[in-house]
């Protein structure tokens, strides 16, 4: 893994536009991001759920000097939200692939329950939703993962989007708004 | 949705959210006037922004959860043998299912692994489990899931590697695909190879179930844990166990009631199977009850008709009756009626596939010709004949048998207790009720059988004959199970009235039905048990137990015993003529029978001689324009041309084709067979002008009664091959071959029998036409077809390996 300094860099670039730098930032968010939530799950903390605000904030402090400015700060916790996002579609997904072939192998068990599948199916649609809200309002799908993902408080968002109190309630309540009502007409 | 509207949309939101709730309506009616489009949208969305956001955070909330158990499972990346744990795929209280992939990576290969139990294994059965492990292991086929590696793990507990199959269950996979009945079968028959293939290599699967058969991406079927239901538990379960631990629906009555269990466990798995994927209906719904409740229901009561209860659903086409009595075979609650093995179930389905009778109705030499009234309209009318002439006929015997003085009395209450239970049946089959479809005999019957008991509860006499009559309709509609339960019931009722005479019949007609079930052993026993009744009842010498001793000689004759059976019917032939009852149609088709028994036995004298006196008899009392009469000239014939005496033969044949012309019609089915005859008669005469006519005759009536695709038409045209190959005209002879193997490619599988003699006069059409490599092809299709069809050393093998070495040896000297 590169050094701190190296990647409160990466940032520095990509917050001034370097869409490289974004890339090569982003498997390294991910893989700390799966690697603290392992830890977090491990022996001494047995018993815990995840907590993704937990999570983000370890990240950044792991990866990122303190010193840095505002902008950089959001850009990160943005990326965060996004892989937040990403790890567990990615294992929706490989659950889902799984049970596809695996439902069969259940048999001979006896009384192997039903897997509950719900959970995962319905975090593919709420995935997809938001994919539809970035198309026409990318800056609010941003929001809602910032939210849901990165599990950020409201005021935590504000000071990282740099947005006032109003205009981000504004923002959120729209884009929550128009996700639960297209996941109603899912449903 | 356009950045446009979006715009107009969140600025409206914005507005209407800075309303008190009272102002919204109003401020929204106005928007709609102006901006409909935007307005229908704000409308929802401040509906929404009222509602919770439960439906964004649980989701998610729950996918963190199940991310963060697995990150806390301490079996993912744990290391089994050459594999390394990727994911748990499910959980239970015997073990669990997970995802794996080999650590060497030479190649990507995703597994199963399955754990079995959590608890060591003592060192015998850890013993058992490896030798178990090493013949599933051993099982190659490409409809099966290979079963990889296995071990155990540090702790002790065995585990499987099994291949991963991505597919989908078989009956989902039906109904996602709306797969025909014949599509149905064949995918289905791909099932049966599998497991025919690990009973060859003495596993069992003991499990057999649509979630243990995925289907692939290409449509062919993978069969999983062969075996393993043993492996897993090699103790005896009890009842309770077992029914818990097996899927109820599948388990055959043997596994239920915890005995041995065979390979025919597999077979009766493998017809509720079928039954599934036919009827979109399960046979039984038995989850949740006792063993003993479900002994009851599959041993006693038996599922309905799948083809009945494929009704219910939006199975879409309608499905052959004829499917019941093959599904229905295969899951027999008793294991030795049902199909011998699933080699037997999967040529019966060819044989239904390919239009020849069903084994699983076989049993009496009668059932083709029934199959062909089957076809036509006309049956259910006569079916619904039959059925009330039965009835009508129940009371008959009686009145020989009862005391003159109840006589009267029983025959008044008989014929109102009939007349108002037959009104009943038909009113019940109101046609507005069946909308407009026609009501068929079957279901008069059924209506009829099962409301017997209700409608005449206090007249067990009459209740009795009128069981055996219903029994005696099933069984001429090919329905012998439903037959056999009519019977059953009706000898019950007989015995409990102490009428011997009645009993008698009762017995006789449940024989046949066991006889047509193929049940031969219990059909010996029952007519065994007939024939002493009439002995007691009637005296040695009686017209009952002549029909007795035949009735058990054909059974005997069935199963092959041809002494036995020619031993029983002379008996019979030699009682009825000491009691001068040789006036009935019984004694002569007892002849007629004895005469086929000695020309199968190749005493083709003795059985001239059988055939001769049955076609005296039938001339004496029938004349010549009856079919019996019919019959036993064509038998008598074929007899002459297997003795070679062609010139008494030909006279007999020509009478047959002209009377049946004659008196039954143009389209009468066999009168082609006659035809067929008469051409091959003048072939071995070498009367090749004769034998072109006949033949060219035969097909062209084929093609019009049976139709120009039908097996049995290609089978005749192969014959009127082999003659213009024996007359050099070979360009005509190829133009028909072509066309019987196109028929036959349509409508029989491969390995279809009368493809290798196709094949074989192919061979010899293009030898003539000089064309040697083609024909050493059409040879050695021949032979392939041999080798999968006919048992080894076959004469149809050897002449197909003469015309390969013949086209080979011409070959090589063309090319020198």
């Amino acid at each position: 893994m590169p050094d701190r300094p190296e990647i409160t860099v990466l940032l520095k670039d990509w917050s001034a536009g370097n869409a490289v730098a974004r890339d090569r930032l982003m498997p390294l968010v991910y893989d700390e991001l799966q690697r603290i939530a392992r830890r977090a799950m491990a022996g001494e903390h047995a018993g815990h759920t995840l907590q993704p605000t937990a999570l983000v904030h370890e990240v950044f402090a792991r990866l990122i000097d303190a010193d840095i400015d505002w902008q950089d700060r959001a850009h990160f916790y943005a990326l965060c939200a996004r892989m937040m996002r990403r790890l567990l579609v990615n294992h929706a997904e490989s659950v889902r692939a799984a049970k596809r072939g695996g439902d069969a192998l259940r048999v001979t068990l006896e009384g192997l329950p039903e897997a509950a599948t719900g959970s995962d199916e319905d975090l593919l649609v709420i995935d997809e939703a938001l994919n539809r809200l970035a198309e026409f309002d990318a800056r609010k799908a941003d929001l809602i993962e910032l939210q849901y993902f990165a599990g950020l408080s409201f005021r935590e968002m504000s000071a990282v989007t740099g947005l006032s109190s109003s205009t981000l309630d504004r923002e959120l309540r729209l884009a929550r708004a128009w996700l639960k009502d297209t996941l109603l007409a899912n449903s | 949705m356009t950045p446009e509207l979006w715009q107009r949309i969140e600025a409206a939101f914005a507005q209407a959210l800075e309303l008190v709730p009272e102002q919204r309506p109003p401020y929204l009616d106005a928007l709609a006037v102006r901006d409909p489009e935007a307005a229908a949208q704000v409308r929802r969305l401040i509906a929404a922004d009222a509602a919770d956001d439960q439906r964004l955070r649980q989701p998610i909330g729950r996918a963190l959860e199940t991310f963060g158990e697995e990150l806390d499972d301490p079996w993912i990346d744990r290391r089994l043998g050459a594999y390394r744990i990727t994911r748990r795929i499910a959980t239970g209280g015997m073990g669990a299912v997970f995802l794996a992939e080999r650590v060497d990576a030479q190649f990507e290969q995703q597994v199963a692994i399955k754990l079995v139990g959590t608890q060591t294994l003592a060192a015998d059965a850890q013993a058992r489990f490896r030798a178990e492990r090493q013949i599933l292991a051993g099982m190659q086929h490409p409809f099966i899931a290979h079963l990889l590696d296995g071990g155990t793990t540090e702790d002790g507990a065995a585990y499987l590697v099994m291949e991963y199959v991505v597919g989908e269950p078989i009956d989902a996979y039906c109904t996602a695909h709306h797969l025909p009945v014949d599509a149905t079968l064949r995918l289905f028959k791909k099932v049966c190879a599998a497991v025919a293939y690990a009973h060859r290599n003495l596993v069992v699967h003991r499990d057999l179930k649509p979630g243990n058969i995925l289907v692939d991406a290409q449509g062919d079927p993978k069969l999983l844990d062969f075996g393993i239901a043993k492996l897993i538990s090699d103790t005896p379960d009890t009842a309770e166990q077992t029914v818990q631990r097996l899927t109820p629906d599948y388990a055959s009555p043997e596994q239920i009631l915890g005995e041995p269990v065979t390979t025919v466990s597999d077979v009766y798995a493998l017809g509720v199977l079928l039954y599934k994927l036919l009827s979109g209906q399960r046979p039984y719904e038995l989850a949740g009850l006792r063993p003993a409740e479900v002994e009851r229901l599959v041993v006693e009561t038996g599922p309905i008709r799948p083809s009945v209860a494929s009704r219910g659903s939006d199975a879409g086409e309608a499905l052959p009756a004829e499917l019941d009595a093959l599904v229905l075979k295969a899951m027999n609650p008793e294991p030795e009626q049902r199909y011998a093995s699933v080699l037997a179930l999967s040529e019966d389905i060819d044989r239904y596939l390919s239009g020849q009778p069903l084994q699983a109705r076989a049993g009496g030499w009668w059932y083709p010709a029934r199959k062909f009234l089957h076809r036509h309209t006309a049956a259910v009318g006569l079916a619904v004949t039959l059925f009330i002439g039965a009835l009508v006929a129940a009371g008959y015997h009686n009145k020989t048998l009862t005391a003159e003085r109840d006589e009267a009395r029983f025959e008044a209450s008989r014929a109102q207790a009939v007349t108002d239970f037959l009104i009943d049946l038909f009113r019940q089959a109101n046609p507005n009720e069946s909308q407009g479809e026609d009501i068929s005999a079957r279901e008069i019957l059924d209506t009829g059988a099962t409301q017997l008991d209700e409608h005449l509860s206090d007249q067990p006499r009459i209740r009795a004959e009128l069981r055996r009559s219903i029994g005696t309709v099933y069984a001429y509609l090919g329905l012998y199970q439903a037959a056999a339960t009519q019977f059953r019931d009706a000898v019950a009722l007989h015995e409990d009235l102490d009428d011997p005479a009645g009993l008698g019949r009762s017995l006789s007609g449940l024989g046949e039905a066991l006889l047509d079930l193929g049940q031969l052993d219990e059909a010996a026993l029952i007519h065994e048990r007939a024939l002493n009744l009439r002995r007691q009842t009637f005296g040695d010498v009686s017209i009952p137990v002549a029909y007795s001793l035949s009735e058990l000689g054909y059974v005997r004759f069935s199963a092959g015993d041809y002494v036995a059976s020619d031993a029983l019917g002379r008996e019979a032939l030699t009682i009825l003529e000491q009691s001068g009852a040789t006036d009935d149609d019984y004694y002569s088709n007892l002849l007629h029978s004895l005469a086929q028994s000695l020309q199968i036995q190749d005493r083709l004298t003795e059985a001239e001689q059988f055939f001769r006196r049955s076609l005296e008899w039938d001339l004496d009392h029938h004349g010549e324009r009856h079919t019996n009469s019919l019959t036993s000239l064509h038998d008598l014939a074929s007899v002459l041309v297997q003795l070679e005496r062609f010139v008494e033969a030909e006279p007999l044949f020509l009478k047959v084709a002209a009377i049946e012309t004659d008196m039954l019609g143009p389209d009468y089915p066999q009168h082609n067979l006659t035809l067929n005859s008469l051409g091959q008669l003048y072939q071995k005469m070498e009367r090749l002008d004769d034998a072109e006519r006949y033949l060219r005759d035969a097909v062209e009536h084929a093609r019009r009664v049976r139709g120009a695709e039908h097996p049995h038409t290609a089978y005749l045209i192969v014959g009127l091959v082999n003659l213009l190959n024996e007359r050099a005209r070979f360009d005509e002879a190829q133009s028909l071959v072509d066309e019987a193997l196109a028929i036959y490619a349509a409508t029989v599988p491969d390995d279809y029998p009368h493809l290798a003699t196709a094949r074989i006069a192919q061979a010899r059409t293009l030898i003539g036409l000089s064309r040697l490599p083609a024909a050493e092809t059409a040879a050695r299709q021949a032979l392939a077809v041999c080798a999968a069809a006919l048992p080894a050393g076959h004469w149809l093998a050897e002449r197909a390996q003469a015309l390969v070495d013949e086209t080979v040896a011409a070959q090589s000297a063309g090319a020198h």
